[in-house]
């Protein structure tokens, strides 16, 4: 006796309940502050995420009394929130007035259930503003 | 001493198929087709059926079915028959006789439902 099948292979990730997510945050004009998160987005039970594109930016809208660090953290954390790696980050001083610093890449994360995309800022100046953005774009889609 | 009855021969006014059918199995045959219900107790798939020539059985359920050509067969221990597609068939012409023997079946869940197809000389 021969046994065989007519299983077919399964869809890719794009066919498979595939949903387009844009998990976005702005924080305009915002005075120095520690780290504070902007913007989370879980991978729910039964789905992953393909992270494909992470951007960052800062704009100094009034000058700082002492410059500081600025940061702006785009990273994925474990489920067990106990590790995390970055993604992409800025990190450093920005005196000047009107300037704009952004980094973006395309990048192919696999984020399983329970991970948590978290978007983070934070400024050491003393005084003055700043404005965020953080931008990721994501395909959502049955695991 | 052989006889050659009429059916053995090809008269020459039968569809392609028939033609070609009585020239391979020493006569015509006909197709039946079946559904058979499995459960999680053994059953009859087929019959012993010395006049098969050929068949194939398609497993519609949504349960694994495990086939045996004797009684005593178990789940997990027995040819397999994966759930949704699993197809199990035989032909005369590669198995021989194993096409004529029964065949039993256990599901891992009931009413497993089972397409059989089975070519037979008339």
């Amino acid at each position: 006796m021969r046994i065989s099948s007519y299983a077919v292979a399964r869809p890719a990730y794009y066919d498979r309940n595939a949903l387009s997510l844009m998990v976005n945050a702005t924080a305009a004009a915002v005075a120095p502050h520690a780290f504070t998160t902007r913007v989370t987005q879980t991978c729910p039970a039964g789905t992953k995420y393909l992270w494909e594109y992470a951007y960052v930016s800062i704009e100094r809208n009034t000058a700082a009394g002492v410059s500081g660090t600025i940061y702006t953290i785009d990273r994925v954390v474990n489920a067990a929130a106990t590790d995390l790696v970055s993604i992409i980050a800025t990190g450093a001083a920005y005196p000047t007035v009107g300037g704009i610093n952004y980094i973006s890449t395309a990048c192919a994360v696999s984020v399983y259930p329970g991970e948590q995309i978290q978007g983070l800022t934070r400024d050491d100046s003393t005084g003055g503003t700043v404005t965020y953005v953080i931008g990721n774009k994501l395909t959502e889609y049955s695991a | 001493m052989a006889y050659l009855r009429p059916g053995q021969v090809v008269r020459g006014d039968e569809a392609l198929a028939s033609s070609f059918a009585i020239r391979r199995y020493g006569g015509p045959t006909r197709v039946v087709v079946t559904t058979r219900s499995i459960g999680t107790t053994v059953s009859h798939v087929l019959r012993n059926n010395p006049d098969r020539v050929a068949y194939r059985i398609y497993n519609r359920s949504t349960n694994s079915i495990d086939l045996s050509f004797s009684s005593d067969v178990t789940t997990g221990a027995g040819i397999p028959l994966p759930a949704s597609t699993g197809i199990a068939e035989a032909d005369v012409e590669i198995e021989g006789e194993l096409v004529i023997q029964e065949v039993h079946g256990i599901a891992s869940g009931a009413a497993s439902s089972l397409l059989v197809v089975e070519v037979e000389r008339v």
